[in-house]
């Protein structure tokens, strides 16, 4: 089935195809979305390979519970990113369980010049602090300052209400400014 | 976003960038659509674990809404609130407590009481007299004294029995004079409680404090009357006194009446109410003060004593009727 005009591209178009098993428009949607699943999962648990396998979980969830599509909401962006949060955080907490050792960072190979060397100090640095947060506290940032989402939507994709978002966006923002002066004075 | 983070923690977030995403990925994603069933999906799919899931909840739900007002009912509130639960409540509503003794009853009839307490088998059966005709007072007086006889008698048969009865019989009554007493001065009293109020209480006590005003009225206006004749008397006296010989006087002119069956004379036979009423004052007041003086058990003999002569008055002008 071709894909004609705007309302043929847009989100309740594509799902209804989806629902009658069209792997061409779930493609449309896989193009459209995983990128931004990705960057979400990786950021939230800082390992590429797991990123991928968490957005591709919710590629294939949103492939799974097509029939139960409800138009004119948020759009399926907004609902896989609360997919995608919600699959990290349950990682998250697995992981916390299985082993209390922090997961070893991959091992970056290739010779580096002193800028590049300080360049990866400061990124592993900011990836600390952001690592160090409470891991709602980390979505909260990755949502809002990353994927530019708004309040509204980050609060429903934790299920939070606004003010209580809020206030864990606050709390985020002061431990990240806590963590990152020390480290910028220190490189100065 | 970007504007209510800092600059400074803009540029640090800044370098947590992301690795590109491995080639492929999009592919191995419909891929891995394609080994699951490509079958379209109908409208309705329900699961049966998200139906026993609903039909848990629902179970747990219709239970605590039962716990909860079990226990609301337990505990009154909705009775506060006036909410009845069909079953609930009858279960589990609170038994009525037996009325104790201290509690406002209705007070019987002493002869009643009396009956029933001291001689339960003693007594006769009642003289059969028209429900809806209260009886004579001689009848009544005639049946009170037989009933006292009866009690004198079983008294000198069983001494301790009946000192023991006299006893609780005056215990009770003692009683509910202290709880009557309670209640006329205690404001907060239960008023649903035999049909008792508060007002009834005031209306009563406003009642006696007039009554004994009205009584010391009417007696300042006896000892007024009884001065006022006292005079007429002497000055008519001094009068009789004046002219000479006696005329016919009220003392000559009563007997010669009494044939024709006065019925003043006929209540005046015993003297004690003339004799009243010509007392003077201070007699009267002395006279007073003695019957307030006077034991219970007196002043019932008292009582009776003018309830017989009030009895012989009454059939005496009965009599004078029927002659006339």
């Amino acid at each position: 089935m071709a894909v004609r005009g705007d309302d043929a591209g847009s989100d309740d178009a594509l799902m209804a195809r989806v629902c009658a098993r069209d792997p061409v428009a779930f493609r449309i949607l896989v193009d459209r979305h995983v990128r931004m699943l990705h960057r979400i999962a990786y950021r939230m648990i800082a390992d590429p390979t797991e990123a991928e396998d968490v957005a591709q979980e919710a590629m294939l969830r949103l492939w799974r519970d097509a029939a139960g599509w409800q138009g004119g909401n948020a759009g399926t962006g907004a609902w896989l990113s609360r997919v995608v949060v919600n699959l990290c955080l349950d990682r998250l907490r697995r992981r916390r369980f299985a082993s209390d050792e922090a997961v070893p960072e991959r091992a970056d190979e290739t010779p580096l010049a002193p800028e590049e060397l300080d360049a990866a100090r400061m990124r592993s640095a900011t990836v600390a602090a952001i690592r160090a947060l409470p891991d709602r506290q980390r979505a909260a940032i990755v949502l809002t300052y990353y994927e530019e989402v708004s309040n509204q939507v980050a609060a429903e994709a934790l299920d939070m209400n606004l003010k209580a978002f809020e206030s864990l966006l606050l709390r985020a923002r002061s431990a990240l400014r806590a963590a990152l002066t020390p480290m910028k004075e220190a490189a100065q | 976003m970007t504007d209510a983070v800092n600059f400074t923690l803009a540029k640090e977030l800044d370098r947590f960038d992301v690795p590109p995403l491995s080639t492929g990925l999009a592919d191995r994603i419909v891929a891995a659509t394609v080994t699951s069933t490509s079958a379209p999906l109908g409208a309705s799919r329900r699961d049966r674990r998200g139906m026993w899931r609903r039909g848990r909840q629902a179970l747990l739900g219709t239970l605590a809404v039962g716990l909860l007002s079990a226990g609301a009912v337990a505990s009154g509130f909705l009775g506060r609130v006036g909410i009845e639960v069909p079953v609930l409540t009858a279960m589990l509503a609170p038994k009525p407590k037996p009325v104790t003794k201290h509690l406002h009853v209705a007070p019987k009839p002493p002869e009643t009481r009396i009956a029933a307490v001291v001689l339960p088998a003693l007594i006769a059966e009642p003289t059969p007299v028209g429900a809806d005709r209260p009886l004579p007072p001689v009848e009544r007086m005639a049946m009170r004294k037989e009933r006292r006889e009866r009690r004198t008698a079983f008294a000198a048969k069983h001494p301790v029995a009946a000192a023991m009865i006299g006893a609780r019989v005056h215990a009770r009554l003692q009683r509910r004079a202290l709880v009557r007493r309670q209640a006329l001065m205690t404001p907060g009293i239960d008023n649903a409680l035999a049909g008792i109020s508060s007002r009834n209480f005031a209306g009563r006590a406003a009642l006696a404090r007039a009554a004994r005003h009205d009584r010391a009225v009417s007696e300042k206006m006896i000892d007024r009357r009884i001065l006022v004749r006292h005079a007429q008397g002497s000055e008519k006296q001094i009068a009789a006194d004046a002219t000479g010989p006696s005329t016919p006087s009220s003392v000559a002119r009563g007997p010669a009446r009494r044939g024709a069956v006065d019925p003043i004379a006929l209540a005046h036979e015993d003297g004690f109410s003339q004799r009243m009423q010509q007392a003077d004052p201070e007699r009267r007041a002395a006279r007073r003060a003695h019957f307030q003086q006077m034991s219970s058990g007196q002043r019932a003999e008292f009582r009776d004593r003018m309830q017989e002569r009030k009895a012989m008055r009454f059939g005496r002008n009965r009599q004078y009727l029927r002659h006339k």
